[in-house]
């Protein structure tokens, strides 16, 4: 889709923080402190601009199966969860950041459909009974499993999945469970989550980064760790 | 603030969008996010919408606050009156609620219904309430009700007497309602209170206050005041135990500690009945696959870990609360509970932890004690039950002396050295070897041929260290274990390295497997004092442990903590047994070595003078030892870079053993050593001189221990470079392929002498012209030397040192100049600007600068080695 990847490309250009405001700057640190309405000003500043750009990239091509509000949507949550993590480098800055999320996004849409049209049976997790499609949740999300810890790890991973999964955004929670426990296939889920398509292929690919984070953060596959 | 929001879809299959609401703290907050509808111009309250959605969403994933999700509906559980969600875990939710009767808080715990709740869980649950209700203990959370929920309001309607949520989204309030809406939403009210039928629940006490963990960090108690909360922890759990109920799942998480600073420890989900309290009969019904994890691992107890139910019993909740102790003193676990599964389960299974008082050092030794028996990886050497425990922890904190030994000294150090047998030890076996007391290595020597000698080695020098202390000890009963223990660690140690190859294990200079952890346990164990508190009565055996201890320091390549332990064991034995028993020239060999270790260069000459003068006076006829003593003390010489000396002095040996019949290979041995001095970095003259020498002892080696000894292999490797020097290349390379295809067939990829092997090959390529073939040997040189001996070891400095020359050849100046100045700086630092190998290193750089047209920048060398 070179229209996507032509949006990616693009860059963000910064337009420069009106007068009397506070710098982009200034809101992402208290938005990052917790300050929730820091944190709607900068996005409220900057999320029509990319908005623009995200429907211009989505183009007719893709319009029927993904919005540009499910791409801001999810944009708006990975924002929410990261804003900790960007650091200002000056005007602009934080708009090529938000900027990147939504590239993500979008192109982890637009691969999905895409592959969704040639399935990778290898993929999918369908049909197989709880404990399995957990076990192989937890491959496709690249851990390491090998004997004979995969073994030991069956109840205990099933349980801690389960903790896992419940602190991620509600969301991420669904998608994972619907399309990757459940293997419901992407039309149900999409009707479920009350969804477009391209949405739930972004939604699945930033809740797995995400369950990794959780796993990983909580520095447990198993169990709290501080 | 609530933002509600409903549309149309935009042609995706959404039947049911939804609002959203972010809502203030504590109140439910509706999960989906709406979509907008594209035809919107209201473009600023589109992204209102959208970034509180957002706010929303991420609040859950920030673990900050779960938000609790929509109540069930009040019919739900008759009796109470549901205030909020306080927890929802893989198996249930936990509500806050209050009994209608007494008006008291309580906890409702409610067992999830779907496709992940199955029968097991159902039995787990139902189990759980049953083990509670027998448990009538202060400390544990106890039991109210249990039951199953009745049905409820039928689909379609929405749940009547208003929303126990406090109306979040009620249809009423909704400033955009259209008719779907409405009827999604009571669908969806209805669907919710459906999930909730027929689930099994039990009330239970409600406890204000927070879980452990958490309390501790809020309090920040006293090392006392975590203490007396852990005696009433093992009160409690001592309750279950005696009761034959093991809980399985002791973790911060499951005890919560209230208002008054009680603790109380809930959710038995885990626990199961023993058949009596330490016999641990097995349970297949939470078992149903034979080895399945059921626990928390960072909690988790080796047996856990191994996946033996069958061993599991009340000290597995002693090694889980040893963890948990562990954790509340430090704010950290005993090993390393994070990463790979398989990492966390080995860690729990072999890792010892590291000593508390090495994190806060506030953490005594009664304490510190009490912890580790806790977490012994054995489960005879725990506290047997909680009730034990519990009672060390009040005996200390009355200021009586606790009954929690520490495990000896060498029973650490044993388990720990088959952690890492590669890593200890290969200079100590290199000393015990070369003054070879008593152990008539010469006739070893004699008919030594292949693998199966060296290993017979290993164990005779085991057995060997073994006798001297189990003689000093004069073997009582538990003595005799501490000698096995000994023995076991020794054969370890020597089994890992090639006891029949005092040369190539010359490298005095450089730390030899460095391995902290071994060392943090000879540490914990091991010092002067506690050695004395011990064996002060018996002056043998302290000496002998002294010993020991101090050489693993050697070992270890820690030589500033063994020299006080082996100039002590040094003095009693000299004292008790004379300078030229076996026992003191050993200690006395190991103590040379430790000084030379250190580079102190005077102390470790006159110690090495003393210990050949000590071993001629001890030497009988046809003694090898003050010889072996003297070559031990040429490698010194040579590694501190006094080369002249040191070549003379593996000549003195060399004619030493000359005289000294059966001692073939210690001569070839000599040889070797003398050739490659000779040889030095190689001209036609040293060829000329160090070929006899290379071929006389090429051929005592190969007769001696045979034609595929790596020690024959380096003799060919010694006699390729002659031959090379000597232009004879076709004959060099045919030697090469022969010493090579030994050492690769025989030693590790990592092993000193393989290495050094290898340089020489690379430094043929090189000097042959075959310029990358050369660098590529040279970087994985590089890679294996950092990995054995560390990125700043002078080995490794030396392999980048050849592989800056070889760049330079390439005119890759940059590259070569980064590697020879970082080799530089290593070789200043450790043995300073007099070293031949530093002046050679500065001697490339200065070369470098005038061949790459800087001669400006000469002055960057020091002017010491300008």
């Amino acid at each position: 889709m070179p229209k996507a990847a032509k949006a990616i490309k693009a860059g963000a250009k910064a337009p420069a923080t009106p007068a009397g405001e506070p710098s982009d700057g200034e809101l992402a640190t208290r938005a990052a402190g917790g300050d929730d309405a820091a944190f709607a000003a900068l996005l409220k500043r900057h999320g029509p601009t990319v908005r623009g750009r995200i429907k211009h990239a989505i183009g007719q091509h893709w319009k029927s199966v993904l919005d540009e509000d499910d791409v801001m949507q999810v944009t708006y949550l990975e924002a929410a969860l990261k804003i900790s993590t960007f650091s200002d480098r000056g005007e602009g800055s934080f708009v090529a950041w938000i900027q990147r999320i939504a590239d993500n996004n979008l192109r982890d849409s637009i691969r999905g459909l895409e592959r969704a049209k040639r399935p990778d049976p290898r993929k999918r997790l369908a049909d197989k009974p709880p404990g399995e499609s957990y076990a192989a949740l937890v491959e496709v999300m690249g851990f390491t499993l090998t004997t004979p810890s995969v073994k030991a790890a069956r109840g205990e991973m099933v349980t801690e999945l389960d903790r896992a999964l419940s602190k991620l955004p509600p969301d991420y929670e669904k998608v994972l469970r619907l399309y990757d426990l459940q293997g419901k296939d992407i039309e149900s889920v999409a009707a479920d989550l009350g969804k477009s398509q391209g949405a739930v292929y972004m939604l699945r690919a930033r809740a797995q980064e995400r369950l990794a984070e959780v796993i990983g953060n909580e520095s447990r596959f198993f169990s709290r760790v501080r | 603030m609530a933002n509600h929001r409903s549309n149309s879809s935009n042609g995706s299959p959404a039947p049911n969008k939804a609002g959203i609401g972010a809502d203030g703290p504590g109140e439910p907050v509706e999960s989906r996010i709406g979509g907008v509808d594209p035809v919107e111009d209201d473009a600023a309250s589109d992204e209102s919408l959208l970034i509180a959605g957002a706010l929303a969403q991420a609040r859950r994933g920030s673990d900050v606050a779960d938000p609790p999700e929509r109540l069930p509906p009040p019919s739900t559980f008759p009796g109470y009156e549901l205030l909020r969600e306080i927890h929802r875990g893989g198996q249930g939710v936990v509500y806050l609620a209050l009994q209608k009767a007494t008006k008291r808080k309580v906890a409702v715990k409610v067992l999830h219904q779907g496709p992940f709740a199955g029968e097991k869980d159902r039995q787990r649950f139902e189990r759980e309430v049953e083990i509670l209700a027998q448990l009538n203990h202060p400390n544990i959370v106890a039991v109210i009700d249990s039951g199953i929920t009745p049905t409820v309001a039928a689909p379609g309607e929405p749940a009547a007497g208003g929303d126990a949520s406090g109306g979040d989204d009620s249809a009423a309030s909704m400033p955009i309602a259209d008719a779907r809406s409405v009827r999604d939403r009571a669908r969806e009210q209805a669907k919710e209170a459906s999930r909730y039928q027929g689930s099994f629940y039990c009330v239970m006490e409600y406890i204000s206050g927070s879980p452990l963990d958490a309390w501790v960090k809020e309090k920040q108690p006293g090392i006392d005041q975590v203490l007396h909360v852990f005696v009433q922890i093992c009160d409690a759990v001592n309750a279950a135990h005696l009761k034959g109920i093991i809980h399985r799942d002791l973790k911060p998480a499951n005890i919560r500690v209230d208002h008054d600073g009680h603790p109380h420890v809930l959710d038995f989900g885990l626990a199961r009945v023993g058949v009596g309290a330490t016999t641990g009969g097995d349970t297949p019904e939470l078992m149903t696959v034979t080895g399945q994890f059921i626990g928390s691992l960072p909690w988790a107890s080796p047996e856990q870990a191994e996946g033996a139910p069958e061993k599991l019993d009340v000290r597995t909740d002693v090694y889980s609360m040893g963890v948990m102790l562990y954790q509340m003193l430090t704010d950290r676990f005993p090993y390393q509970v994070v990463g790979m599964m398989r990492d966390i389960l080995d860690n729990i299974l072999r890792a010892e932890p590291a000593r508390p008082s090495t994190v806060r050092r506030q953490i005594n030794n009664e304490v510190e004690t009490i912890v580790l028996k806790c977490l012994s990886k054995e489960r005879e050497r725990r506290y047997q039950n909680a009730g034990e425990l519990g009672r060390d922890l009040t005996r200390y904190l009355a200021g009586e002396p606790i009954e929690a030994k520490r495990d000896s000294g060498w029973y650490i150090i044993t388990k720990t050295a088959r952690r890492h047998k590669v890593a200890v030890g290969v200079a100590s076996a290199f000393l015990v070897l070369i003054v070879g007391f008593g152990l008539g290595m010469g006739g070893l020597y004699r008919r030594a041929e292949g693998k199966r000698v060296e290993a017979e080695n290993a164990t005779r020098l085991a057995e060997a260290a073994a006798r001297e202390v189990a003689a000093a000890l004069e073997v009582s009963q538990t003595q005799r274990a501490t000698a096995e223990a000994i023995r076991a660690f020794w054969e370890d140690m020597l089994s890992s390295v090639d006891p029949d190859r005092p040369v190539s294990v010359a490298d005095t200079l450089g730390p030899t497997g460095r391995d902290v952890r071994v060392a943090d346990v000879l540490r914990a164990s091991a010092d002067a004092r506690e050695i004395e508190a011990r064996f002060g009565e018996q002056p043998e055996v302290e000496a002998a442990v002294k010993h020991l201890a101090g050489a693993t320091y050697v070992g270890l390549g820690l030589p500033a903590e063994g020299e006080p332990l082996l100039r002590s064991a040094f003095d009693i034995r000299t004292r008790l047994l004379g300078p030229e028993a076996d026992q003191t020239l050993l200690t006395h060999a190991f103590l040379a070595m430790a000084v030379a270790q250190q580079r102190r260069y005077e102390d470790a000459r006159a110690l090495f003078v003393s210990l050949i003068a000590a071993t001629e006076r001890a030497a009988g006829e046809g003694d090898a030892r003050p010889f072996r003593a003297m070559a031990s003390y040429a490698v010194f010489l040579r590694n501190t870079g006094r080369g002249r000396e040191a070549l003379q002095m593996m000549a003195q040996a060399a004619e030493g053993f000359r005289a000294v019949p059966g001692a073939e290979a210690d001569l070839g041995r000599a040889l070797l050593m003398q050739a490659e001095m000779t040889l030095g970095y190689g001209s036609p003259q040293a060829a000329d001189v160090a070929g006899p020498i290379a071929q006389e002892g090429a051929a005592l080696l190969s007769a001696s221990i045979g034609p595929d000894h790596p020690n024959t292999a380096m003799m060919n490797l010694i006699l390729a470079r002659v031959r090379f020097f000597q232009g004879d290349v076709p004959e060099a390379e045919r030697l090469f392929a022969a010493g090579l295809g030994v050492l690769e067939a025989q030693l590790p990829p990592t092993h000193p002498d393989r290495l050094k092997g290898e340089a020489w090959w690379a430094e043929h390529l090189h000097r042959t012209d075959r310029l990358r073939e050369a660098e590529a040997v040279y970087r994985s040189l590089v890679e294996r030397w950092t990995e054995s001996s560390g990125a700043e070891s002078l080995d490794t400095a030396w392999a980048r040192a050849m592989l800056g020359s070889n760049l330079n050849r390439q005119r890759r100046w940059d590259e070569g100049e980064h590697e020879l100045f970082f080799a530089l700086g290593i070789y200043r630092r450790d043995v300073g600007d007099a070293h031949e190998r530093t002046r050679l290193i500065a001697a490339k750089i200065a070369q470098l600068f005038r061949e790459s047209g800087q001669n400006d920048r000469l002055r960057e060398l020091p002017s010491t080695l300008r």
